[in-house]
């Protein structure tokens, strides 16, 4: 199991931080946190969900459209980071 | 709709959130009228974002040594540190339906309420979205908004007396937080109605009220048993418990 760690202070925005656990090549568990805001708050378990179960290599255009999909389908906002700034990041610490 | 006003009243941290959240059911069921709600914590507390992670942003040694309590909230946003003798909190909450429905415009609604007796007391301030109020470029005051089954409660702090030595005590503040911000330390990012305005913690009160109650029909209240005994019970099954507070 391999266990990474990295954050991101949004311009003008919050702070997030993710912690991904991977193993054989996947996101087996995601837990992202910080000062932002998420309404409904239950929609961030619905996200990091979405992401549990990645396959390695990941680019950031997939993340973005994963959580794309579940913020519109949950009619879920993001304030204080965006799809794109948590893809960044997750994208990011897996490369 | 006629609003209840709750004056300033000292809780410990559990029960402020669990308050909250009583006062929310018991206007969601149409028991209570919307509640505008002052208070304090005693002991001092921290509360941190209920999407915030307790060991990367509070010092819980720091807190157990200096008997400093620590309580997740429903709201998202950062970690505060509630001074018990040095800070003034707030609580809107009301039927979502008497509030705006976009939060960016509800956020600016209550802050303005804010920033208006910030006025009274010749302290210019301003509105920084999403839930910042700075004076002189310093936050004076934040935010955290939710709403939950048709209940609107937003919830925030206005600094009266700041203790730098005692927050950044008990907060971890990253490098990475301030890393946007043209300035020299976190510290610099704080100020407090003392430092503008020599007024007794009462006139802030009495500022604040006359603020947040200005056009509305209102009356002075108590919380209802009901509502205290229902806070109990939510500090037992959520406030005062580790799977809650320290969920992340």
């Amino acid at each position: 199991m391999q266990n990474i760690t990295a954050e991101l202070k949004v311009k003008g925005g919050k702070l997030v931080r993710v912690r991904i656990a991977c193993e054989e090549n996947m996101v087996f568990h995601i837990e992202i946190t910080g000062d932002f805001f998420i309404h409904p708050e239950e929609g961030l378990d619905a996200i990091e969900n979405v992401l549990v179960g990645l396959r390695l290599p990941v680019s950031a255009s997939e993340v973005e459209r994963l959580v794309n999909e579940v913020v519109t389908k949950g009619n879920i906002k993001m304030m204080g980071f965006s799809p794109m700034d948590l893809a960044m990041l997750v994208a990011g610490a897996l490369a | 709709m006629k609003w209840r006003v709750v004056d300033f009243e000292y809780w410990n941290a559990w029960m402020n959130m669990a308050l909250d959240e009583a006062i929310g059911d018991a206007v969601r069921s149409g028991k209570s009228p919307p509640t505008i709600r002052f208070y304090g914590w005693d002991p001092s507390a921290v509360s941190i974002g209920c999407f915030q992670s307790i060991k990367d942003e509070v010092d819980l040694d720091a807190c157990r040594r200096m008997g400093v309590d620590v309580v997740r909230r429903r709201t998202g946003g950062g970690a505060v540190y509630h001074d018990k003798e040095g800070e003034i909190t707030y609580s809107v909450i009301a039927p979502e339906g008497i509030m705006e429905k976009d939060i960016n415009k509800a956020y600016f609604t209550v802050c303005s309420w804010i920033i208006d007796a910030l006025d009274l007391m010749e302290i210019p301030a301003t509105f920084v979205p999403i839930n910042d109020i700075l004076v002189e470029g310093r936050k004076i005051s934040g935010s955290a908004q939710t709403r939950r089954g048709g209940v609107f409660l937003q919830h925030g702090t206005v600094l009266y007396n700041i203790s730098p030595g005692k927050m950044f005590s008990v907060l971890r503040v990253g490098r990475t937080k301030i890393s946007d911000k043209n300035i020299a330390s976190f510290e610099d990012r704080v100020t407090s109605i003392l430092r503008h305005a020599k007024l007794s913690k009462d006139r802030v009160l009495q500022e604040l009220r006359r603020s947040f109650t200005k056009g509305k029909e209102w009356e002075k209240g108590a919380y209802t048993e009901e509502e205290k005994s229902r806070a109990r019970q939510l500090v037992l099954e959520r406030y005062s418990r580790e799977e809650w507070n320290f969920s992340r």
